[in-house]
């Protein structure tokens, strides 16, 4: 009950966190990314659902479609759990790959539905350069905080 | 039971969230509206603790509108539109007075509707369609009286010094000078978005206040419609009515609810176009780039009624 207990305020408490900015403006890092990954990192069998849940959260709370970070939570909680992010086995460089592709894909995919039909303005440009920084300020705390609560290994 | 929750997600959770998130994404508008009231609604506590702790937060807007935002709506500026608008309301009555007989003061039906501002914080920003800056979204819903369609203003003290003896009603100082940025576009219990009126879907009633040689003159009524790049158009001023770039927009001055004119912005570009039988009407409205981090709601409630005494109540009792 207690773990299930903190998962669930961790999640509400980055949802909230990034709700309360501009989903064109998002500010860095995105919480609700550090949140998934850690859930898959710690959780990898439940992660699908509790990331879903927050894809289906903070897509709400931003507007648009509901369903496109729902899609994305569940495939970075995929990608991270059977690329084994969790482990200490895999090399820094597949793991800071692996957080990368999950949290740029988290991140843009509320913008792909725009993109297919070419909707998305003037502020294109900017709306990317704002994507690429919190895309790298969440990959590098994703990373900090792998190392510091010390991934399990096979053996344990 | 550790060690099950360690292993890499089944392919069972994979599929069944991938088919949730597929059957999300067919979801209906009106079910759609539905669930993000209710993730609004959820979420308000914790946003309310934000922009309470980190002000600064609600600040935020795209980029894009954050270069050109531009502080218009200073306090003279406030107060010089009112006073124009009310000299070419009052001159428009006038006018109607002079060519109408005077009613008799017990006919004349007194207001019905009185006016109320509700002050309410943005907590968090919604994605709105066709509409390249966010839509905010406040902190009062259904129980707070909050009703779609009602107007938002700009916040700030009534900068009037006047009182009653110079015929200005409380509900007229509250409204005084104020600045209409949006109207409420969806209400759950407690939250509202609010849709801007530079949004491309925004339609109200306006109304032009030309100012010629120095004087307010009542101008012709349009519908005031958000446009791109935030600006608004206002439409269906015919080619026969005179407009002029600095004309001054506001809400309709008919009518009794909104009698103290709100002020929706300036005219900057009027040209007519070949073949139009309308103006062809820019308006910059009176605050651009994102709204503050308050903002006040204009309720409309009714006032209770009036009633005469007859003779029969106006008796006194016998003992």
């Amino acid at each position: 009950m207690g773990p299930a207990f903190l998962w669930l305020a961790l999640g509400y408490a980055s949802c909230v966190w990034d709700s309360a900015s501009s989903p064109l403006d998002p500010r860095w890092p995105s919480a609700t990314g550090v949140f998934i990954l850690l859930l898959a990192m710690r959780l990898p069998r439940f992660g699908p659902w509790g990331a879903a849940l927050c894809g289906l959260t903070l897509g709400a709370a931003h507007g648009g479609p509901l369903g496109p970070r729902v899609i994305a939570a569940v495939i970075a909680t995929a990608l991270a759990g059977h690329l084994q992010l969790g482990r200490t086995e895999i090399s820094w460089v597949r793991a800071t790959l692996v957080t990368a592709i999950a949290v740029a894909l988290w991140l843009i995919a509320p913008f792909i539905p725009a993109l297919l039909v070419s909707s998305l303005q003037s502020n294109g440009w900017t709306l990317a350069q704002s994507l690429a920084t919190t895309t790298l300020s969440t990959t590098l705390i994703v990373l900090a905080i792998r190392s510091v609560v010390r991934p399990q290994n096979r053996k344990e | 039971m550790a060690a099950e929750s360690r292993s890499p997600p089944g392919w069972l959770s994979i599929t069944g969230g991938l088919l949730v998130g597929g059957i999300l994404l067919c979801l209906p508008e009106v079910w759609a509206g539905k669930v993000r009231s209710l993730v609004h609604d959820g979420l308000a506590p914790g946003q309310c603790v934000i922009a309470a702790a980190v002000p600064q937060v609600t600040h935020a807007a795209s980029p894009a509108v954050n270069s050109v935002a531009v502080e218009i709506d200073s306090s003279w500026q406030r107060q010089a539109h009112y006073w124009q608008a009310e000299s070419a309301r009052l001159r428009a009555e006038l006018a109607e007075l002079q060519r109408v007989p005077t009613w008799p003061p017990a006919a004349i039906i007194p207001p019905q509707v009185r006016p109320r501002l509700r002050t309410a914080r943005v907590i968090g920003w919604e994605r709105s369609n066709g509409h390249e800056a966010p839509a905010p979204v406040i902190r009062a819903g259904t129980v707070d009286q909050v009703a779609v369609s009602d107007l938002v203003l700009l916040p700030g003290e009534p900068l009037l010094d006047q009182g009653q003896t110079h015929g200005v009603n409380s509900d007229d100082l509250v409204l005084a000078g104020r600045s209409v940025i949006g109207r409420i576009a969806r209400t759950s219990r407690w939250t509202s978005t609010i849709q801007s009126i530079t949004d491309p879907e925004f339609r109200g009633q306006a109304q032009i206040v030309r100012l010629q040689e120095g004087e307010a003159i009542l101008g012709a009524e349009g519908i005031l419609s958000g446009a791109e790049e935030g600006t608004c158009r206002l439409q269906h001023i015919g080619t026969t009515e005179p407009v002029a770039e600095g004309d001054l927009v506001f809400t309709s001055l008919h009518g009794v609810a909104l009698s103290p004119p709100l002020f929706y912005g300036t005219i900057t570009k009027a040209e007519l176009k070949p073949g139009e039988p309308d103006w062809s009407i820019e308006v910059a409205p009176a605050r651009q780039g994102p709204p503050p981090s308050e903002v006040l709601v204009l309720e409309l409630s009714l006032r209770a009624p009036v009633t005469t005494p007859t003779p029969d109540t106006a008796r006194p009792e016998s003992p």
